[in-house]
């Protein structure tokens, strides 16, 4: 068979031959059906060009006094005297966070849990279980060790199971750690995340007086909530929204000033089967109960078993048109006059518009494991992350770290595992990323690999994740365009939280 | 007037010849990476000539309505998006290993032409050079002994 060249081509062989290698820095590209071309460069930078502009560029016979050359220039697309310096500058501040440690500690204060949600990823053990709640021995031991890490910030943030069923541990966590920071001085926060049910007027009284942050799992409207987490004992919606009004009540009542906005309870969703049509209704729950953002995450394959995968699993393209629907419709709101935005947009929104490495630390390039968080479990083992100590609950000690009544601080981070997350994680070396236009806003996570997959280095093409994230990135990229979007946008990326962690 | 471009579609499979003095072996292999997800696929040949390469249809219930005939023609534009990506990255490999090492280092620069200067020094030395033989194959001298 033969037939003519496809229609649509690019460049042709003679332009790409005198590309001008002495005038045009390291760029990406990728270019669109409708002939405009996006281009990126190592620093996020970022900028649409139509054909005869992406031409000329590639040529350098752009107009150097026009305002594309000048845009290029600035963007660091063009090699000039300055370019070196500006581009040290600009990659050094981006990788900053390498150089200050893991800032994120989650304690795993039980395994135990009076939910049995159909997803759960921590494998939980049920409340009569004896066995699985740390002690105070590793309560101490554990807080010595967060506060040897070499960073400034420490997060520490309770989990479970549900870490109410211990809460004299979370109780000595606290002032113990106050108390120990009183001579360490470290920025120090404290994030419970839990489902609330366990919570009294004591219990929440002594977590605001402490300044602990709240995190709980809210899946949507009622229906799909309580079909995502069962809980015998009582409705969980109902439970969950009880406090999730009354804590914001008791905020109101303690803040009149700034920190009021800083005081809120953050929200978790995790997207089922189930939610993929109830898209609606779960935004409007979250926009009623007064959030300020919804975070629509895919589901991670950990801890549940295969007959579950078949009732709750999607295909990456069923969560993209979830995903873009979602967005559109949250987008509409604001067009509407209320700002509410959708967090894992405004992750990839902070490295597109801000050329920031954002907190969440899967998301980083080295992703976060190790270097960036720990996750001590209620034994005393310590693990590169929460995914690994999850993989952990499934049987797999993969990526455990070391215990920390045997290991100290050193040799938890610096070991052979903790180089090879950083190195699997580091998008600079895997396939198909160095010449993929989202790279730099593009993340990795070994353990999500290693979980799917059966290795912590992914083969691009055919990862789940990587299928879901690009069109993600791709679908903002395109949005974008729309200058009333892309004021939402950075409207958004305002208003979401700074990094805390470092 | 463009030269046709010839290929076999036979069932499931797919297979056509490329020019190797135009398209390098890496753009090829570059090219052949973004198709992973859809089709398996096997190069052959010989790499001073041409490559064959041979596609053939995953078996998944995505890959339904795979259309070979607009993989190949998608290939061949793959095949100019990779030539393009290769020179930009040959042109530009000691810079960014300089940026990259500068900025981990903490080094940030007072004079810019100083190092822009260092840059052109580190070309003209060419650090690719392999006096020891360190790069070469061991398979070769396996071969020849």
């Amino acid at each position: 068979m033969s037939h003519k060249p496809y229609a649509k081509i690019m460049l042709d062989l003679q332009t790409i031959e005198k590309f001008a290698q002495d005038k045009i820095a390291y760029f990406r590209f990728k270019r669109f059906e409708d002939g405009n071309y996006l281009i990126t460069n190592e620093y996020g930078k970022f900028l649409w060009l139509n054909e005869d502009n992406f031409k000329n560029f590639v040529l350098d016979k752009l107009d150097m006094s026009g305002p594309i050359y000048k845009e290029l220039k600035e963007k660091l697309f063009i090699l000039d005297k300055e370019y070196l310096g500006r581009a040290i500058r600009q990659y050094a501040q981006q990788k900053s966070f390498l150089k200050f440690g893991p800032s994120l500690h989650i304690v795993v204060v039980t395994l135990r849990c009076n939910h049995k949600c159909i997803y759960c990823h921590a494998s939980a053990k049920t409340c009569e279980d004896k066995g699985y709640d740390m002690d105070m021995k590793t309560a101490k031991q554990t807080v010595d060790t967060i506060f040897k890490t070499t960073n400034d910030a420490i997060a520490i943030e309770f989990q479970g199971g549900e870490p109410l069923l211990n809460w004299p541990v979370i109780e000595f966590i606290i002032k113990y750690a106050k108390e120990k920071n009183k001579l360490e001085n470290k920025n120090l926060v404290f994030r419970l995340v839990s489902n609330f049910s366990l919570l009294d007027e004591d219990k929440k009284n002594f977590l605001i007086n402490e300044e602990v942050n709240f995190c709980t799992s809210l899946d949507g409207d009622e229906e799909t909530h309580n079909f995502n987490r069962i809980y015998l004992e009582a409705n969980s919606y109902q439970e969950t929204v009880k406090w999730i009004k009354n804590i914001n009540q008791a905020y109101d009542d303690k803040y009149h000033d700034k920190k009021r906005n800083y005081f809120s309870i953050g929200a978790l969703i995790t997207v089922t089967r189930k939610t993929l049509g109830n898209y609606q209704k779960v935004i409007d729950t979250y926009i009623d109960l007064g959030f300020r953002n919804i975070s629509l995450r895919y589901l991670n394959p950990f801890g549940f078993a295969a007959d579950t995968q078949k009732t709750i699993w999607y295909d990456p393209q069923e969560f993209i048109e979830f995903y873009k629907k979602s967005l559109d419709y949250i987008l509409q709101k604001n067009i509407d006059g209320r700002i509410f935005y959708e967090s894992q947009a405004v992750f990839h929104l902070r490295k597109i518009l801000l050329n920031e490495e954002p907190n969440n630390l899967e998301m980083r390039s080295p992703c976060g494991a190790g270097i960036g968080q720990l996750a001590y479990n209620y034994n005393g083992d310590v693990y590169t992350c929460d995914e690994g100590r999850m993989i952990a609950r499934m049987g797999d000690e993969m990526f455990k770290l070391g215990n920390i009544f045997t290991n100290n601080f050193e040799e938890l981070i610096n070991n052979d595992l903790c180089k090879s997350i950083c190195s699997a994680s580091c998008t600079d070396g895997l396939a198909g990323y160095n010449e993929n236009v989202y790279k730099p806003y593009l993340g990795v996570c070994p353990i999500y690999n290693y979980s799917i997959h059966g290795n912590i280095f992914p083969a691009m093409k055919t990862s789940f994740r990587w299928q879901i994230d690009e069109a993600m990135i791709e679908y903002l990229f395109l949005k974008m365009k729309d200058k009333k979007i892309l004021d939402i946008f950075t409207e958004w990326v305002k208003r979401s939280k700074p990094p805390i962690a470092k | 007037m463009s030269k046709d471009f010839n290929f076999q579609v036979d069932g499931d499979k797919l297979e056509f010849t490329i020019n190797t003095k135009i398209y390098s072996l890496e753009t090829i292999y570059q090219a052949a990476y973004l198709f992973l997800d859809k089709v398996y696929i096997f190069l052959d040949g010989d790499p001073s000539k041409e490559i064959i390469v041979v596609m053939k249809i995953k078996d998944s219930p995505d890959n339904n309505s795979v259309d070979l005939e607009k993989i190949a023609d998608e290939f061949h534009n793959e095949l100019l998006n990779q030539l393009l990506r290769a020179k930009v990255n040959k042109s530009n490999a000691k810079i960014r290993e300089y940026i990259v090492a500068q900025a981990l280092y903490n080094a940030v620069p007072n004079e810019v032409d100083e190092l822009l200067e260092e840059v052109e020094e580190t070309k003209a030395e060419n650090w690719q050079d392999d006096p020891m033989n360190i790069a070469k194959p061991w398979e070769g001298d396996k071969e020849s002994n």
